[in-house]
């Protein structure tokens, strides 16, 4: 759907920004009033004005093009440009045939489609409509000019052509594959190109003589794809497609065993019934011997593996039993089979084994490749930097690439790519996603500045004092990887029980093996215990808790809650404690409107100013003045508004000429007191105090009822800020007045002290899980026992924290907590089945009315048993309300 | 019956030849990326254009 993404090297007027924004919203497009008209290009249905993060800020436009000073008579001019005359709907639809578009943007690619000929993309595209996450970042094509310092390795062909792979941003269906894979021949040079979706990447093959990565990258742009170097996380998903083959092959090996084991089992169980002939019998039984000793030697290893590591480090695993179970029966068998006398158990063996190897597999889905996915997220490689060189000239590059001592040009709404010290210009910097600290910071030339906060109001040059990796962000994903080392891994409830499953069987044995040699001998005694061994086998146990966890872990996806880590589901389900993060995660982190002193008319002229600003101010403003008109009026009379001369001014406020009247947005002179920096705006027209808005903290929607809930389900809460605001105390005086009373609550703490405090309520014993958004929570999430990122404020989300929730308001996590505990119950229940028909067969072969037949019905059973009820299993409650 | 001592091996050295395609199918990364065949699939060749990316630059 999002495919008005253009990248930001070309020039674009203000709508094209809109269009950015626009798509960058698209997925909460249901909180708009939708109208009639869909663009023929990217299929949006409505503009949304309302100001997001961007690349490429409004003002970093004004700046590139001086000739652009009112932008909003640029806009209009260049729709009257495109179609000839202005069109009469709401906001900037264009028409052109009976084609409507939202941007100049997506005409263009609308029409360049058209000319290369390539019209299937729009049929191919409504084959799959699918919602894919907003990109965070639309990236320059520079990069890729200098491809060494990208860090991408080309492999050069024996034909002379060179290798790439690439990053893309922007796949979402079919369509884009295809359009992207059409390109080679419309590209001199370019051999092809082969985009994998899996984990969004490309492949060039291109004549290094007639082309080069970056002129593929500039063409793509056009269509609103963005390449880059393609991240290093390329190396994980090898190993992880590595094993993934690996699981596959055996599971494909033990499935060839089982399968023929079993053809031989029936035709032995047939023979037996029906009579047979000695020699095929014993040549039946060879066969099926060897089946069964190549599925238990070779796809069977790695339980003997595990069991004989969990037997030397003491940690139970159900491993234990398991290979106990395929031990004595491929002996006992292997016996059987060689003597003719006593039972031969191969298919039953076979089965088991393919049965587990598939269970491997799903667990090995589940599981959560723990510590590097946290890590993961504070890496900063795409982050880009214009270096500044000593002649004057701009290059682009990676943050990673910048040395100490280099000049760097921050523009308003770019990440700040390195730490270090402003060395011209003044802005205002976001430092939320670091600190916590819900107030943009002021600075001047020669303040410090970290790298990850975000330039909030104009351009300051800076010098590189440390890298991002040597610098403050460095250190906290240092520090993340430490308390991820840390943990204290959970022991499965499958390893539990497994480890009372061992002894009970153990001494069942011993009991079998006594009663029997005294009774009638040890001959018979030998064969009861060995058969009560084998079939005591729990492999319907360690299958229960993996498939329930998987089952749910799918749901969850559903109900937009990302788990990565399947133990964490597991350790919700008893209540501890839960610490909350404030800024970004109690609160969005941006402003809000509360309260407006002045005529209702003057907020078009107001909104249609800071329309051009990326200040969180000015995005409280526009989001107050559309609340208070209605999106669809807001949309349509905005455009009417016309606004030239916009011009901010750090700290102090924005000024416009609105239908000729200069208006100031902004602070007086003196502010009230140093800590309420934005939490007064005043406006003056033509030098005149009109109004005033009172602004606070956006708090989550529905956040004391949700946290209510959390409370009802037995668990302490508690909040560990970075703010060390008077914003804390006040939240917390707000939740207790609702009804929510908290175990403890700290401002001010830095990502350290935030995982020491943990630590410390951690001592109490009970389960602590860390809900955050931003960076400054990234060590604590690693160090609880269970970390949950939420969707804050920041482009840059959260989302390999072990869980993620993708919805604004907080109430997931007690749906969560109820899945939690309903999984749990759910492998419980699993479990009683299964050792159900563990104690029915261990209770035959005790008795000695057992047979290799009865186990060859009751493995598959009981497996089939646990697969039913842990699918069957509810573990997300169905929800009242339908998810909007 | 004694066909039974060379058929059944036949019929296990039949599968065998299949699970060894299987194995090396998974090898060679075949099942690596599932999505993207699945759209590939979708796309028909065009007439007259890029039959071969090479022949055409």
């Amino acid at each position: 759907m999002l495919l008005g993404r253009l990248d930001a090297k070309v020039p674009l007027g203000p709508t094209m920004k809109e269009t950015l924004t626009a798509a960058s919203r698209a997925p909460d497009r249901s909180e708009q009033n939708p109208t009639k008209v869909l663009c023929a290009h990217c299929g949006l249905e409505t503009l949304v004005r309302g100001k997001e993060t961007w690349g490429l800020s409004t003002k970093a436009i004004a700046e590139e093009d001086p000739a652009v000073e009112n932008l909003a008579a640029h806009r209009l001019a260049g729709r009257a440009v495109q179609d000839g005359s202005l069109s009469p709907g709401p906001s900037d639809r264009q028409e052109s045939a009976s084609k409507f578009f939202c941007c100049q943007g997506c005409m263009g690619a609308y029409s360049l489609i058209h000319q290369l000929g390539l019209e299937n993309f729009y049929a191919l595209r409504s084959l799959s409509d699918q919602e894919s996450e907003p990109v965070s970042k639309v990236r320059a094509s520079e990069i890729l000019k200098d491809l060494t310092q990208a860090g991408v390795q080309v492999d050069a062909m024996g034909d002379g052509t060179c290798r790439v792979r690439l990053g893309v941003e922007g796949l979402h269906c079919a369509a884009c594959c295809w359009l992207i894979e059409s390109l080679p021949p419309t590209l001199p040079g370019l051999r092809s190109a082969q985009v994998r979706f899996s984990d969004q990447s490309l492949e060039l093959i291109y004549d290094p003589s007639r082309t080069a990565p970056f002129r593929v990258a500039e063409y793509l742009a056009r269509f609103g794809y963005a390449l880059g170097p393609w991240s290093p996380e390329g190396a994980e998903d090898q190993t992880d497609g590595r094993l993934r083959r690996e699981h596959w092959f055996w599971i494909a090996v033990a499935f060839f065993l089982a399968a023929n084991a079993m053809w031989i089992g029936i035709s032995l169980y047939a023979g037996e019934s029906t009579g047979i002939a000695s020699e095929h019998e014993r040549f039946l039984r060879w066969v099926g011997a060897l089946l069964g000793l190549l599925a238990t030697v070779f796809p069977g290893r790695i339980f003997f593996r595990s069991a004989w590591q969990s037997l030397r480090s003491g940690i139970p695993h159900v491993d234990v039993p398991v290979a106990t179970g395929l031990l004595v029966g491929t002996i006992s068998s292997l016996v059987g089979a060689a003597t003719g006398r006593g039972h031969v158990y191969f298919d039953s063996l076979a089965s088991l084994v393919l049965l587990l190897r598939v269970g491997r597999y799903i667990q090995f889905r589940a599981q959560y490749r723990s510590g590097v996915s946290i890590a993961k997220l504070l890496r900063f490689h795409d982050i880009e930097a214009i270096r500044l060189s000593e002649d004057g000239s701009r290059t682009v590059v990676l943050a990673k690439n910048l040395r100490p001592g280099e000049q760097v040009e921050v523009r308003a709404g770019v990440t700040v790519p390195a730490d270090g010290v402003v060395s011209s210009g003044q802005s205002e910097l976001q430092t939320a996603f670091i600190t916590g600290e819900s107030r943009p910071q002021r600075v001047r030339v020669g303040d410090s500045v970290i790298g990850g906060s975000l330039n909030l109001s104009s351009t300051i040059e800076m010098t590189v004092e440390r890298t991002v990796q040597e610098g403050r962000l460095g250190q906290i994903s240092d520090w993340v990887q430490e308390a991820t080392a840390d943990r204290t891994p959970l022991i499965q409830l499958a390893d539990r029980v497994g480890r009372v499953f061992v002894w009970v069987i153990l001494g069942l044995a011993i009991l079998t093996a006594g009663f029997w040699s005294v009774s009638r001998g040890w001959e018979v005694s030998v064969e009861r215990t060995v058969s009560l061994l084998t079939i005591a086998c729990p492999c319907a146990l360690a299958l229960a808790a993996p498939l329930v966890i998987t089952v749910a872990i799918g749901r969850a996806a559903k109900e937009k809650i990302w788990i990565r880590d399947g133990n964490s589901l597991e350790r919700l389900a008893r209540p501890g404690l839960m610490c909350l993060d404030k800024t970004g995660t109690l609160t969005f982190g941006d402003l809000r409107v509360i309260d407006w002193s002045g005529p209702k008319e003057l907020l078009m002229r107001i909104a249609r100013i800071e329309l051009e600003s990326e200040h969180p101010v000015a995005r409280a403003l526009v989001d107050y003045g559309r609340s208070e008109f209605g999106a669809e009026e807001f949309d349509r009379r905005i455009d009417s508004v016309r606004v030239s001369q916009v011009r901010q001014e750090a700290g102090r406020g924005i000024y416009g000429r609105v239908d000729g009247r200069l208006i100031f947005i902004g602070r007086s002179e003196t502010p009230i007191a140093p800590s309420d920096t934005f939490r007064e705006v005043a406006v003056w027209v033509d030098g005149e105090a009109q109004g005033k808005f009172r602004l606070g903290e956006s708090i989550r929607p529905n956040l004391v009822s949700s946290l209510r809930q959390i409370r009802d389900r037995g668990w302490k809460l508690a909040i560990l800020s970075g703010d060390d605001s008077p914003q804390v105390q006040q939240i917390a005086d707000a939740l207790s007045a609702g009804g929510v009373e908290l175990f403890a609550c700290h401002g001010g703490l830095s990502p350290e002290e935030k995982m020491q405090r943990l630590g410390e309520l951690r001592r109490e014993g009970t389960t602590t899980v860390m809900v955050g958004d931003g960076v400054n929570d990234a060590v604590a999430l690693a160090a609880a026992d269970v970390g949950i990122a939420v969707r804050g404020p920041c482009e840059l989300a959260m989302k390999n924290a072990p869980i993620f929730i993708g919805e604004r308001h907080l109430e997931a996590i007690p749906r969560l907590l109820d899945a939690s505990r309903n999984a749990v119950r759910a492998i419980h229940r699993c479990f009683a089945a299964s050792l159900l028909y563990n104690a029915l067969t261990v209770g035959l072969a005790m008795t000695g009315y057992i047979h290799p037949l009865i186990a060859a019905i009751f493995m598959p059973i009981s497996g089939i048993t646990v697969l039913t009820m842990a699918w069957s299993a509810r573990t997300f409650p169905q929800r009242l309300e339908k998810n909007s | 019956m004694s066909v039974l001592f060379i058929a059944l091996p036949l019929a296990i050295l039949l599968g065998a030849a299949g699970l060894f395609a299987c194995l090396y199918c998974i090898r060679s990364g075949q099942y690596d990326d599932l999505d993207s065949e699945s759209y590939r699939i979708l796309v028909d060749q065009q007439p007259g254009k890029s039959e071969s990316p090479e022949g055409q630059e």
